[in-house]
């Protein structure tokens, strides 16, 4: 049906919004909450929405990333070493969350698997399109991007907190054992 | 109810998946058969359509930067295309006379020199500089051979032109097209990328994206050579005195997008020309010369800079290619099989990437 609309739409132009939703969905996510009605019609143009079934692999470790996912519904599973003995359960995100942003920035395999722990629906940005979007809207390019080194910015301090803390209790479980001596 | 035992679902999956596997290769061949038979009647539509790719890949950089200043999408396609369009009105309004001028004076070289005439002063050329040739039989032999070549010559050139009517309807299309692929091409792009299945999805915008960029950037550059090479074809016949300097340059310029035979087919009737004109074998070799000094610029200096590392295409695949693009589709399959044979070899390039480096592509994964 949508291909039939972009043949067509230019005649037959439908007045009804059918991504309003999407939109709206869109303004409550942090990293398109500050932009304005037309930013955000603009950011839709570049969105990818895809559905995945229960058990579904959105991407595999170690495959080149080209972008990010937003959980619009469903929950979404981050696994390394994923389908081995070795599996890692590291995240489960729900809607709202997301994830793949690292891809968004540079280029470098993924580092992780993403599964689909129900059935989901994503929306996923990607670099080639961001890209685009510098150029053509440098504004709006530059207040996403600020936004999501900011995000970034705070998943790495919460990291580095996690870091410090697990790194605390390993000295602590050190000299526990090394007094019990 | 029993469930059913284990191998009879098996069967029962294995027949499934056969069958699905057969209904694929049904419109696998359905859809080759289709192709199959509007190829050849698709060149009307199909020419036109490749040449407004073409258009629009070279144009598109020029559209997002209006984008970047301010304007709509729209906005900037048609500010472009208007743009071009006022161009193309300006360098007729320009060039038509000195154009007319040229054509008259080609329509009355003609209507002097036939083939016969042109085949006497050349005898008499020949006679003047070759003594080896003033024996009549090898003389006569000679000449007959060059004048059934030059028959054969105007015949398959007269056969290469393109008709009135096509070249009305693709001077239409080709804007319109070129518009619309600017203007929409995006949302086209999405709408293809959003039908794919999701294990190929990541990867298809990998690769287009990749397409794109290789194919932008060789197109942009070939089309800029051939600008370079054109206006130093026009600077050096006019400064040579060659008639007609102007046409023969401009397809000079045209020509040097067919390789190893472009250079050629732009130097020839500039040479037949000038000799004509100046009744000397001198005369050839200057506009050798001069051509040849052309290529030498564009080697060393023109195509390393604006090229680079372009797409490197086998001289074996270029020659079976112009061949089959001359013979299917005429002068614009010659001008066009070397940018269509790039798009081909940088997709199978980047499927052999993707083949490599995504799982989805591995059959059985």
């Amino acid at each position: 049906m949508k291909k039939i609309d972009v043949i067509w739409g230019n005649i037959f132009k439908n007045k009804g919004d059918p991504n309003q939703d999407i939109r709206q969905f869109l303004k409550n996510i942090p990293l398109f909450a500050q932009l304005r009605k037309r930013e955000l019609r603009e950011i839709d143009h570049l969105l990818h929405q895809r559905q995945y079934k229960k058990d579904e692999v959105i991407f595999w470790q170690n495959e080149p990333g080209v972008g990010m996912y937003i959980v619009q519904s469903g929950e979404v599973g981050i696994f390394g070493d994923y389908n081995t003995p070795e599996q890692q359960s590291l995240a489960r995100l729900s809607q709202g969350d997301f994830f793949g942003e690292m891809a968004l920035l540079e280029d470098d395999n993924r580092s992780a698997t993403a599964v689909a722990l129900g059935d989901s629906k994503l929306i996923g940005i990607f670099h080639p399109d961001l890209f685009d979007l510098f150029e053509r809207k440098p504004e709006l390019g530059i207040k996403v991007l600020s936004k999501l080194a900011n995000m970034l910015a705070q998943r790495l301090r919460k990291t580095n907190l996690e870091l410090q803390q697990l790194t605390c209790a390993r000295r602590t479980q050190k000299k526990d054992k090394q007094a019990s001596r | 109810m029993n469930p059913l035992p284990e191998n009879k679902s098996i069967v029962i999956n294995l027949n499934r998946s056969f069958i699905f596997f057969l209904f694929k290769v049904f419109i696998f061949i359905l859809v080759a058969l289709i192709a199959a038979w509007i190829l050849p009647h698709s060149g009307m539509v199909l020419t036109p359509l490749i040449l407004a790719a073409l258009l629009s890949i070279l144009l598109n950089p020029l559209v997002v930067m209006l984008e970047g200043r301010g304007l709509n999408r729209t906005g900037a396609v048609a500010l472009v295309m208007g743009i071009i369009t006022l161009l193309m009105i300006w360098l007729m309004i320009f060039l038509a006379p000195v154009i007319s001028r040229e054509f008259k004076t080609i329509g009355q070289a003609i209507k002097n020199e036939t083939p016969a005439t042109l085949m006497v002063k050349l005898k008499t050329l020949l006679n003047k500089h070759l003594p080896l040739l003033k024996n009549p039989e090898i003389n006569d032999q000679i000449m007959t051979k060059i004048e059934k070549s030059i028959y054969a010559m105007l015949n398959r050139s007269i056969q290469l032109i393109p008709t009135i009517l096509p070249l009305a309807i693709s001077l239409f299309l080709i804007p319109f097209m070129t518009f619309f692929l600017l203007k929409d091409g995006r949302r086209m792009k999405k709408s293809f990328i959003q039908s794919l299945p999701n294990r190929y999805f990541e990867m298809t915008i990998s690769l287009l994206h990749k397409i794109e960029g290789q194919l932008g950037s060789y197109i942009r550059g070939q089309m800029l050579v051939s600008l370079c090479i054109g206006i130093l074809s026009i600077m050096a016949l006019a400064i040579l005195g060659v008639p007609y300097f102007l046409i023969i340059g401009a397809m000079a310029g045209l020509a040097n997008m067919i390789p190893y035979f472009g250079p050629i087919v732009g130097a020839v009737p500039a040479i037949i020309l000038n000799v004509i004109d100046k009744g000397s074998l001198n005369a050839a070799l200057v506009v050798i010369l001069a051509f040849v000094l052309i290529r030498l610029i564009d080697d060393s200096l023109v195509s390393p800079n604006i090229l680079g590392r372009s797409l490197e295409i086998h001289p074996l695949l270029v020659i079976i290619v112009i061949f089959i693009g001359g013979e299917m589709f005429g002068i614009m399959g010659l001008l066009l099989c070397i940018p269509v044979t790039g798009i081909i070899k940088v997709t199978i390039e980047e499927l052999h990437w993707s083949f490599k480096h995504y799982r989805a592509f591995r059959i059985g994964s």
